[in-house]
Order: structure tokens, then sequence, then C-alpha cells
């Protein structure tokens, strides 16, 4: 089975080194999408053995994880893996990940941190997660137990049925509109996320959330 | 015949010969919208008791209303095909973008121990 970690990446040099380095012993392919940075992202990826391909200018990681995805099918993949390129997503967690879509039993296997007990959620995180569940299940008919965890494995049936149209962050609500559409089976996977000040720092603000919500409304009415 | 509609006359007849200018050999839909809008224009400029009529025949009162209201309603509209150009223009550079990044993917080389670089 050939399965492929497709890791979108923007200005994350620093602490990429680290994430791969843990992602060479998952022996799997590991493709790393540099989504425009202006840092060493691109010599790091390169360094470590990854397939590494390159935003010309930043289009954000909707966009960069299509990029992989796409590139990844090309290849000849079975199974996708998506990994945060921040160190918040752990590999311990990608066997048990992989399995029901190795397995055959579903099409796309989502990550969900509230089923982990390690994973250290913000308070107030954790509500606007829950809210954007309702919203989840409201617009896709989706019923999930989280929402927005990038941590998610695609056989390559499930790869092949996504084409991601939302560029920016809007696109992880979008995966779960064509999960649907295209009558894709899913399981939920407890996934470890592990909160610091430093992702925290540079990952989705809460004042973000609204924003999305705009991105997500506004390219539902451009289809 | 006032200071005002005479300015505004003036320009809207050019903005008119203008539209015709640089629509009416290419694209003759966009040419008639753009003349029919200007000499509209024209006509209830000229004609300032025109607008009220209009807006009493719809069941408005006051002629600025019906200006107003058919003013916002044209923006809005122009507003969200300038978004649906926007939003296909940003798909088409994306998928550039991203055809380019494929086909100059950079494979895979033997792993360097990161300790010595």
């Amino acid at each position: 089975m050939k399965v492929f970690i497709v890791v979108p990446a923007f200005n994350e040099g620093h602490r990429l080194s680290a994430v791969l380095d843990d992602l060479a012993h998952t022996g799997h392919q590991v493709v790393v999408v540099d989504d425009g940075s202006r840092d060493q992202t691109v010599e790091v990826g390169k360094r470590h053995g990854c397939y590494v391909l390159r935003h010309t200018f930043n289009r954000g990681q909707g966009a960069a994880l299509q990029t992989g995805m796409t590139f990844a099918l090309r290849e000849g993949a079975d199974a996708i893996v998506m990994f945060d390129a921040d160190g918040q997503h752990q590999t311990s967690d990608m066997p048990a990940l992989l399995e029901p879509v190795l397995s055959g039993r579903v099409d796309v296997a989502l990550g969900n941190r509230f089923l982990s007990e390690r994973s250290n959620v913000p308070a107030m995180r954790r509500v606007i997660l829950q809210l954007g569940r309702v919203f989840t299940w409201l617009t896709s008919g989706l019923r999930v137990g989280d929402c927005h965890n990038g941590y998610r494995a695609f056989s390559r049936k499930g790869a092949a049925a996504i084409s991601m149209k939302q560029d920016r962050m809007a696109h992880a609500s979008e995966i779960y509109d064509q999960i649907r559409a295209a009558g894709l089976s899913y399981e939920e996977v407890p996934v470890t996320i592990r909160y610091t000040a430093e992702t925290l720092a540079k990952g989705q603000k809460l004042s973000n959330s609204v924003s999305v919500l705009f991105q997500y409304l506004y390219g539902k009415i451009a289809q | 015949m006032n200071i005002f509609q005479i300015v505004f006359i003036t320009f809207c007849a050019l903005q008119a010969a203008l539209s015709l200018r640089r629509f009416a050999k290419t694209r003759h839909l966009t040419a008639v919208v753009f003349l029919g809008a200007w000499i509209a224009a024209i006509v209830l400029i000229a004609n300032p008791q025109m607008s009220t009529q209009i807006a009493n025949s719809v069941g408005i009162g006051r002629g600025v209303d019906f200006i107003t209201y058919f003013l916002l309603i044209t923006f809005l509209w122009g507003h969200y095909q300038h978004y649906l150009r926007y939003k296909r223009v940003e798909n088409e550079v994306t998928h550039l973008v991203r055809e380019l990044a494929i086909a100059q993917a950079s494979r895979p080389v033997a792993r360097v121990d990161t300790a010595t670089v």
C-alpha cells in the first residue's frame, strides 16, 4: 500500500524539521507543500528526503492541501494523510487513523481531538469548536464530534472525490460538504492535538472563525 | 435648463459616446446596456419630474427614493458579478500555481542527516 502524507507548510522552517524527523519513522512517502514561504521550508523538506512542491506565492492552506492530494494521486497513492507542519499532530496516532481506510472499511477517517483524553484543548477553543460542530451539522448534514481537525486520512477513492475550491481555512468546512455530496463513508478516530503557546500564537485565532465563516458562505454563493 | 443640468447632461452624453466607441465593435450587448443607462440618465436629468412620475406609478412616493432603490439594487448586482469574476480568477490562479508546483516537484533523494548539516 502506497501511503502519502501531505504536509502543507507556510513559513514553518524552524518547526518543520522536528515534524519531518517524526514522519520519517512512519515509512510513508512525505509530500511537503511549501505555500510560498520566505524562510527555509523548502530546504528543510529536501534535506529530509521528502517530495517538495512549491507554490510560487501564497495561496492558503486549502490550496496547498489540494496541491499535495492531486500530486499524491498522480503518483499512485492508495491512501493520503493530511498532517500539520506545526507539530500539533502526533505520528503515534497515524496507524489508528489509517486503519479504517487501509482496511477498506471507510473512504475517509477524520481525527477527533475530543475522543482523546490527552488533547489539551483550551476552553474557549472548545466552545468555538462545539459551535462549529453544530454549524457543520446544519450546513453539510454530517454529525461529527469535532470540526476543523486537520488530521485526516483518505482512501484513493475518497481523495479523488475531494476537490477543494476554498483556498484558505474554509476548506475544512468544504471537505465535510464534499464528503456528504460524494456519499463517502467516514469514521472518526481519536487523535491527540497538543496546543502550545507557539502553535496558539501562529494557529487559527478565535476571531478568525468569523472570517472563515464568511469565506465559506461567500464560497457557497459563488458555486 | 439650469447649470447643473447642462454640466451633467454634457457629462452623460460624453460617457455615452465613449461607451459606444469602446464597446460597439466587440461587445454589442454591453454597448446597448451602457448607452441605454446614459440616455436614461440624460432623460431623467432633463425632466426631473419624470422620476417622481415613475415612482408614483410603481407605488413609491418620491422620485429620489425610486432612484436610490434602483441604484442600490444595481450596485449589489454589480458587486455580486464582480465577486463571481474575482472567485473565478482566484481559482484559475490557484490552478496555475498548483500545476506549476507539481511540474517542478522536487523528488526525494537520500535523506541527509540533519546533525551533519
